[in-house]
């Protein structure tokens, strides 16, 4: 009797301890009720394989910060590395493409709230809205760009990029410009295609640098492309290219050193300064002839990793990834290199969009 | 092996999933610091450096020792946290023929089956073992990162919900067989030869972030594994030699699919490694006359031959994307133990490794332990140890990422510790033992991504793993037929980055490193009565960070857990036969839980196991 009453006094201890030492799931089922008007979406790639991408929301006039908004909004995870942030014409929703997930949210910009989700994407990179009821998404790892219907959410066709095999096949950013669209083809491509949205067809085919990743249009409606250059099996330093997008033709080609990695292409409000990430922070005027040979900011040690300039006040944001495996930090520069704030964010911070304003 | 060591060892295993790979790590460092061995042969993959505990069937293993910290270094270098040594054995000279088997049955079409055929002889002892292990794994979850949702008639969201959700490419099949011989040839020398065999498919289930459907991938890995080893050991009076050769192969194929179109299946990514080590060794033993003296001597030798390819890459040719090397390691140790009286001992232990054409500094251990009661019951240990770890070949070699340039992982560790056994009468038995440990390593190495958009390794981390790891069991037999053991571990390990912040706004300086819990422990409880075992176990995790800054964000750490196991069996002697019912609760209490994040884990679930032993 007494062993079975010291049994079972141990039993009741286990067993209590076990049922108040459950783990607590921490996102739950609260959600935060968000009203924003203006300001800058940073969506953090996290870690590949972590599932552990968030959004942050930053208001430049207060100076505040909100992290993992789309968790808190909604009271899911957002997923596993986010790529790209793409607003619509009229800045109602974001559409943040999650590339591992397979999926792309669309948000409401004042809550963040889900509106939809496009699913069935094999390796989404980027999404172009070409108007209210058809976009499209290029992909990595695939000789396809996928068109969808963002007023459904749902996929109406693809295009096939011919010369392109699936297993090196890469379509990365893209612009509309003069009715066009033009898809810069990334990793292992040297292309820019144009693509005339009426018909869904590639145009044109304009052979550039290795591995195109970044571009802008400047005020004299050229594109500029920054190129990666080498990859494996092909040696070459990276570029940097203007582009005629009516003669489809490299108009001036500016070569990096070897040792160069410049990423992150963004333009002014203006369209006449372009900035890059190469190490430091570099700027260069569109019309000038050589690369500049002093940076703008330097590097502190700081690990840039993404670059945004604000279309309103041209204040550049620029992200520190830090060591990749923590929340980055964000630095906001006014377009005079002086710096105006800091703030942290999510991890690995890698692409941007404006609330606000239409584009 | 995995669970076997989570709920008997205050060592930490971190787990992708039921099936998928689980690693160990030994006082805060990491899985790769793990060194492995089976009856002297090495398991880690010289490629990735780690080691896979869900591939190695528990009923495969005879022994396992723990070694902790410096103790390691008896066996080999590298092992920065500590190394277990996995054994099998044949049955004892003139056992005769005997045969077990054990079917198992359990949730999620899961089926285990183990064979054992061994033969104990005058001269030559013989065991054949044979373990089929496979599951559709297709256990169902909540999805709490996920939610589903529920649309109006005009297409809007309406509500939202956490969706219930199947564990996706999960399924496995594991088939293992292993032969061990022991040949007395003659009353000092003794042969013993040992083959295993693993081939097995498994297929790597989703993220719990991922909006595949089935249908739209397969992502599949095929290994195929081969170790022999041969032993010959011969005692000549005072003097024990032992020399061993060795061969592993070891052949992994992963393939990611994915629909291009609900018409097309592409291959987008085919890797195949292959891997061969050739091993050499031999060591020798000598006490001294009055036996206060042991001298040992050792030389080992190791032979890598690795391919590692991309398909993608092969086919334009970018003979780049793959590596095949060869790689030569030699390791030379001595070692002098020294009894000066019952009561204490000392060891000292000198290494000295050739690695890459690169002789490293002397590897020195020095130990002690002291019997602070004149019944032993009571003892101290302590030891001192400078050690290195060699980067893996994928780190160094890796393409893309590899980096030739990497330096071994290093450092100094201290431990000391008390130990205390009793039977305080005839019916209770009492353990318990308590062991700080300080380690510093330097030139810590972490994959971290570069701008060309692929990873690669680099020194960059300092690391201070320190703590207390503790044990504590018990056995208590009241009455002839009733039986009470626990066996309890506590591991305290703080594991804290004391390297210089990388940017002004590093905070991962003085933090907790990712993936390594500062608290954990486990308990194993049997009571026996008769023909009966009830068996409990336990283990808990607390807070693993994810990210170098130990931040607890929503999306980024993962909360502590318990985890708790039942099992009940029953024997049954019968004259033809030894036989038994074993029935198993896993996740008793049915607990939502991570151990990495967005791998998705099963809640309770059932097995059940029928053996029988044939009497001759």
């Amino acid at each position: 009797m007494k062993l079975i009453c010291t049994l079972s006094a141990a039993a009741m201890m286990c067993v209590s301890t076990l049922l108040s030492g459950c783990m607590k799931w921490e996102h739950g089922e609260g959600v935060h009720d968000f009203d924003v008007e203006e300001g800058l979406l940073i969506a953090c790639e996290g870690n590949f394989q972590y599932g552990n991408a968030t959004l942050s929301y930053y208001d430049p006039a207060t100076r505040t910060v909100e992290n993992e908004v789309f968790l808190r909004a909604n009271g899911m995870k957002l997923g596993d590395v986010a790529q790209s942030v793409t607003l619509d014409p009229d800045g109602k929703r974001a559409w943040i493409v999650v590339n591992n997930s397979h999926v792309v949210f669309a948000i409401d910009t004042h809550t963040f709230v889900e509106r939809g989700r496009i699913t069935g994407l094999p390796s989404p990179r980027y999404m172009h809205i070409v108007s209210l009821t058809k976009a499209y998404i290029t992909q990595l790892w695939s000789n396809s760009i996928i068109i969808v219907n963002p007023s459904n959410y749902t996929t109406t066709g693809a295009i096939t990029v011919p010369g392109m095999t699936v297993q090196t096949g890469s379509t990365e950013q893209m612009i509309g410009l003069n009715g066009y669209v033009y898809v810069a083809c990334w990793s292992y491509q040297n292309r820019l295609l144009r693509i005339d949205p009426e018909t869904d067809r590639i145009t044109a085919t304009l052979e550039v640098a290795p591995q195109p990743r970044s571009m802008v249009v400047d005020y004299q409606g050229r594109i500029w492309l920054l190129c990666d250059g080498s990859y494996p099996g092909q040696t070459d330093a990276a570029h940097l290219q203007c582009v005629d997008p009516e003669k489809m033709e490299v108009v001036s080609d500016y070569q990096f050193d070897m040792s160069s990695t410049p990423s992150s292409l963004r333009v002014d409000p203006t369209r006449r300064r372009l900035y890059w990430i190469d190490g430091d922070v570099w700027e260069m005027s569109v019309d000038e002839t050589v690369l500049p040979v002093m940076p703008t900011i330097g590097s502190r040690g700081t690990l840039y990793y993404s670059l945004y300039v604000s279309p309103v006040s041209g204040d550049l944001y620029l992200a520190d990834a830090i060591d990749y495996q923590q929340p980055g930090i964000v630095y906001r520069y006014s377009a005079e290199g002086e710096l105006i704030d800091e703030f942290y964010v999510g991890v690995n911070p890698s692409s941007f969009g404006w609330i606000g304003v239409a584009k | 092996m995995a669970d076997v060591l989570a709920y008997n060892s205050g060592i930490f295993v971190k787990s992708y999933g039921r099936a998928s790979l689980s690693t160990v790590a030994f006082r805060g460092t990491s899985p790769s610091h793990t060194s492995v061995s089976w009856n002297g042969l090495p398991v880690n993959s010289p490629m990735l450096g780690m080691t896979d505990f869900s591939t190695i069937p528990s009923n495969f293993v005879d022994g396992a020792d723990l070694l902790h910290g410096s103790s390691s270094l008896a066996d080999n270098s590298g092992a920065l946290g500590g190394s277990v040594k996995l054994s099998t054995r044949t049955p004892d000279p003139e056992s005769g023929l005997s045969l077990g088997y054990t079917q198992g049955v359990g949730s999620y079409s899961t089926f285990d089956e183990y064979l054992r055929v061994a033969y104990g002889g005058t001269r030559v002892s013989a065991s054949t073992r044979i373990a089929v292990a496979s599951s559709a794994n297709d256990f169902h979850f909540i999805n709490r990162d996920k939610k589903e949702n529920v649309l109006g008639p005009d297409g809007q969201i309406v509500s939202q919900y956490n969706p219930r959700e199947t564990n996706r490419s999960g399924a496995f099949c594991d088939f293992n067989a292993m032969q061990d011989v022991t040949v007395a040839l003659a009353p000092r020398d003794r042969l013993a030869v040992s083959a295993w065999v693993t081939r097995s498919r498994r297929e790597l289930p989703l993220l719990t972030t991922d909006y595949s459907s089935i249908g739209e991938f397969e992502n599949v890995r095929h290994e195929t594994t081969l170790r022999a080893v041969a032993s010959w050991t011969h005692i000549a009076g005072r003097l024990r030699t032992t020399a061993r050769g060795g061969y592993i192969f070891s052949r992994l194929d992963y393939d990611y699919t994915r629909a291009l179109s609900p018409e097309v299946m592409s291959q987008l990514t085919r890797s195949r490694s292959r891997v061969q080590t050739l091993l050499g060794q031999a060591s020798s033993e000598l006490f001294s006359s009055d036996r206060r003296w042991l001298f040992t001597a050792g030389v080992a030798f190791r032979q890598h031959f690795v391919k590692s390819s991309d398909r993608s890459a092969m086919e334009n040719d970018m003979v780049s994307a793959a590596y095949n090397v060869g790689q030569a390691e030699l390791s030379l140790d001595a070692s002098v133990k020294w009894q000066p009286n019952s009561r204490v001992g000392v060891s000292l232990i000198l290494r000295e490794d050739l690695h890459r054409d690169t002789w490293s500094p002397l590897i020195p251990a020095l130990m002690a332990d002291c019997a602070l009661t004149a019944d032993g019951s009571l003892t101290m240990h302590t030891s001192v140890s400078h050690n290195y770890h060699y980067p893996s070949l994928n780190d160094l070699y890796f393409m893309p990422g590899g980096n030739p340039s990497l330096r071994s992982e290093h450092g100094w560790s201290y431990d000391a510790g008390l130990s205390w056994a009793k039977n305080l009468s005839d019916v209770v038995a009492l353990s318990a033992s308590a062991t700080w440990f300080d380690s510093r390593i330097d030139d810590w190495i972490l994959w971290l991504p570069t701008v060309k958009g692929f990873f690669s390794p680099r020194n960059v981390k300092a690391v201070h793993a320190y703590g207390v790891e503790a044990n504590v069991a018990a056995s208590w037999r009241p009455a002839s037929e009733w039986q009470l053991k626990i066996d309890s571990h506590y591991s305290f390990t703080p594991s804290v980055n004391v390297g210089e912040p990388m940017s002004p706004a590093d905070r991962s300086v003085g933090r907790q490193l990712p993936y390594i819990p500062r608290n954990s422990a486990s308990l194993t409880a049997s009571l026996a009565w008769g023909q009966w075992i009830l068996t409990y176990q336990w283990c808990h995790y607390s807070r693993r960070y994810t990210m170098s800054s130990s931040d607890v964000t929503l999306s980024g750490s993962l909360p502590s857990y318990f985890m708790s196991n039942v099992a009940l069996e029953r024997r049954i002697e019968k004259s033809f036969a030894d036989m038994s019912v074993k029935a198993v609760v896993n996740n008793l209490l049915n607990e939502e839980y991570l151990s990495v994040l967005s791998r998705p884990m099963p809640g309770i679930n059932f097995e059940i196991f029928f053996s029988i032993t044939p009497r001759w």
